[in-house]
């Protein structure tokens, strides 16, 4: 029975392949753009008048878009990136801003770049202001994901997941069961 | 009888995995099927393709199945009479061979004889009015395009006095027409560079856009035929002279770099493009056709489509800057250790200086595509206006 199993196993493996449901096939490598960042991703920080980004390689800084959006969907203009001299980091300053910077509540700084080979890596950092360091705003909505934090399928199979497990299901099932069929014969003779 | 029985299972069990991967690869193509949500167009009947008219016939027609482009330079001492000479016997032959009907000495007939959408265009060079002493007739806007930065040129697929493109849905007929017609004007000529390509057949306007090799359709935003916008785009007007009805084409060679292009994630190479691959449609949204919103952005301000995506930098700026692509893939296998393909990318206009230069101009600055794409072959050539049954072409300028 064991045995079985195992061939069991396998051809549900191979069946699984064959349908492109393996988690790996589906999704895609996500490119980590951003090596680190000021302020970081998801920190509360108590006053910023600038965001740095530093990218994990050379960015082509002549094809590069940043933005800078409040949670209540106002932009805040920037003056001109300043980038370094290897072009891995950005600093963003927001204009027209008070003494102690940005004003409280959370905030997205968005960045579409390429690393000069084409590949458009674009995401945010998501950050909160607050004057004591406590969170003082409700979780980012769940429907509103950061752009750029995953890659959609090149054919986005999703919708039909249930057809397809149930159609390798209805494989294994005859599988399993012409094989005891065919162990019972092979017993009776 | 044991050896027999585990015979049975083992065949058994074969077949029952190719069950399941057969159905596996069903489910796989019904996903495919569902995602790509496009609808095949069954083949057309067999057609002929008038050769004569005020326009040459293989530019407002849907694009066919095949096509090769022959370029020619002309020998030394061939002057306009013989020039002239040279381009009867071309229209007889071609406007035979577009009928299905072998040519005059024809010497494979039976080639010529399927109705596969034939199409014979003659076009010419820079050099065809240089040598033939008729610079002054050459029609305004038509130059040589000027050298980019991204180009990598060879001479074995650019330039070129005299162009025969012959397109059609068989490639035997389209192959009989392409020898047939290189031997009519050999005595006039030396060849210079053939260059062949395929492509998804259209047959009307509702027929899905092709793709190229890269995956993309090409050719959304094309004007539509038989529509007075097309006539603007396409087709030199009467303050043209002779060339009224005539159309200048831009025919690049550009290599795919497949290898590297295959290494992008999906999202990414739509944010190359500007479109969905699935479905051509914009990233700013709508369907295929819907116009590309390049001011759209997502919930963090980014733009839907990036501003140095191919299609923001090759969208027009609403100073005339369209043309009309009629491209098609072409597939050399491996060349040297490497996959040789890519496309051969074909623009008409009726002015390619004030048409096509200013997009070709953006695109070589900044277009995340070039990271993929390089142009290995150019050449131009003014398609002169077509001519009556009773006519030939070159007709006012010869």
């Amino acid at each position: 029975m064991s045995g079985m199993l195992r061939r069991t196993g396998r051809l549900l493996a191979i069946v699984v392949i064959g349908l492109g449901l393996v988690p790996g096939a589906l999704a895609q490598a996500h490119v980590e753009a951003v090596h680190t960042s000021s302020p970081a991703q998801h920190e509360v920080v108590t006053e910023v008048s600038e965001i740095t980004i530093e990218f994990v390689d050379g960015i082509d800084t002549a094809a590069a878009t940043f933005t800078l959006r409040s949670a209540n969907g106002v932009d805040h203009p920037l003056a001109e990136p300043e980038f370094s001299q290897d072009e891995t980091t950005v600093t963003l300053t927001p204009t027209g801003l008070e003494a102690d910077g940005l004003p409280e509540g959370r905030y997205r700084a968005g960045y579409q770049v390429n690393f000069g080979d084409g590949h458009v890596s674009q995401g945010v950092i998501e950050f909160e202001v607050s004057r004591d360091g406590e969170s003082k705003a409700e979780p980012w909505p769940a429907d509103d994901p950061a752009p750029g934090r995953h890659d959609p399928e090149r054919t986005d199979v999703s919708g039909q997941l249930p057809w397809l497990i149930g159609i390798g299901a209805v494989v294994v099932l005859a599988f399993a069961v012409v094989l005891v069929i065919q162990r019972k014969r092979a017993a009776s003779k | 009888m044991t050896e027999s029985r585990s015979g049975s299972a083992r065949v058994g069990r074969r077949g029952l995995l190719g069950v399941g991967i057969g159905l596996g690869g069903l489910a796989a193509g019904i996903g495919g099927t569902v995602a790509v949500d496009r609808v095949r167009t069954p083949d057309a009947p067999a057609a002929l393709v008038d050769f004569h008219g005020r326009h040459q016939a293989g530019v407002e027609t849907p694009i066919q199945a095949h096509a090769r482009y022959l370029a020619h330079d002309l020998r030394e001492g061939v002057d306009a009479d013989a020039a002239r000479r040279m381009l009867r016997l071309v229209t007889d032959d071609a406007a035979r061979l577009c009928r299905a009907e072998p040519a005059i000495t024809d010497q494979e007939p039976q080639l010529a004889l399927t109705p596969c959408r034939l199409t014979v265009t003659v076009g010419f060079g820079p050099g065809w009015f240089s040598a033939l002493g008729l610079t002054q007739k050459q029609p305004i806007g038509f130059q040589d395009l000027p050298p980019y930065e991204i180009d990598r040129l060879e001479e074995r697929w650019s330039g070129g006095d005299l162009l025969l493109q012959i397109c059609g849905d068989d490639p035997l007929v389209v192959a009989h027409a392409a020898r047939h017609l290189s031997k009519t004007v050999r005595r006039f000529t030396t060849p210079r560079w053939v260059q062949q390509g395929f492509s998804t057949p259209m047959f009307g306007p509702d027929s899905p856009t092709p793709r190229n090799l890269m995956g993309q359709v090409d050719g959304t935003v094309n004007p539509s035929p038989g529509s007075d916008d097309f006539a603007e785009v396409v087709w030199a007007g009467s303050e043209a002279g002779w060339f009224a009805g005539g159309t200048m084409l831009v025919l690049r060679r550009i290599a795919m770099t497949m290898d590297t292009w295959d290494e992008l994630d999906p999202h990414a190479q739509e944010l190359a493009i500007g479109r969905t691959i699935a479905t051509g449609a914009p990233l700013s949204g709508g369907g295929e056709h819907d116009e590309p919103d390049l001011t759209a952005t997502d919930s963090s301000g980014l733009p839907l489509i990036p501003q140095f995506s191919h299609i923001a930098r090759a969208a027009s700026t609403g100073r005339g800057d369209r043309f009309l692509r009629r491209s098609y893939n072409y597939d050399e296998g491996i060349t040297d250790g490497v996959v040789d393909q890519g496309l051969l990318f074909a623009a008409y206009q009726a002015d390619l200086t004030r048409q096509y230069l200013p997009v070709q101009t953006r695109l070589a600055e900044q277009d995340l595509l070039n990271e993929w794409t390089v142009p290995i072959g150019s050449a131009v050539f003014a398609i002169p206006p077509g001519c009556a049954p009773d006519g030939q072409l070159g007709e006012g300028l010869l």
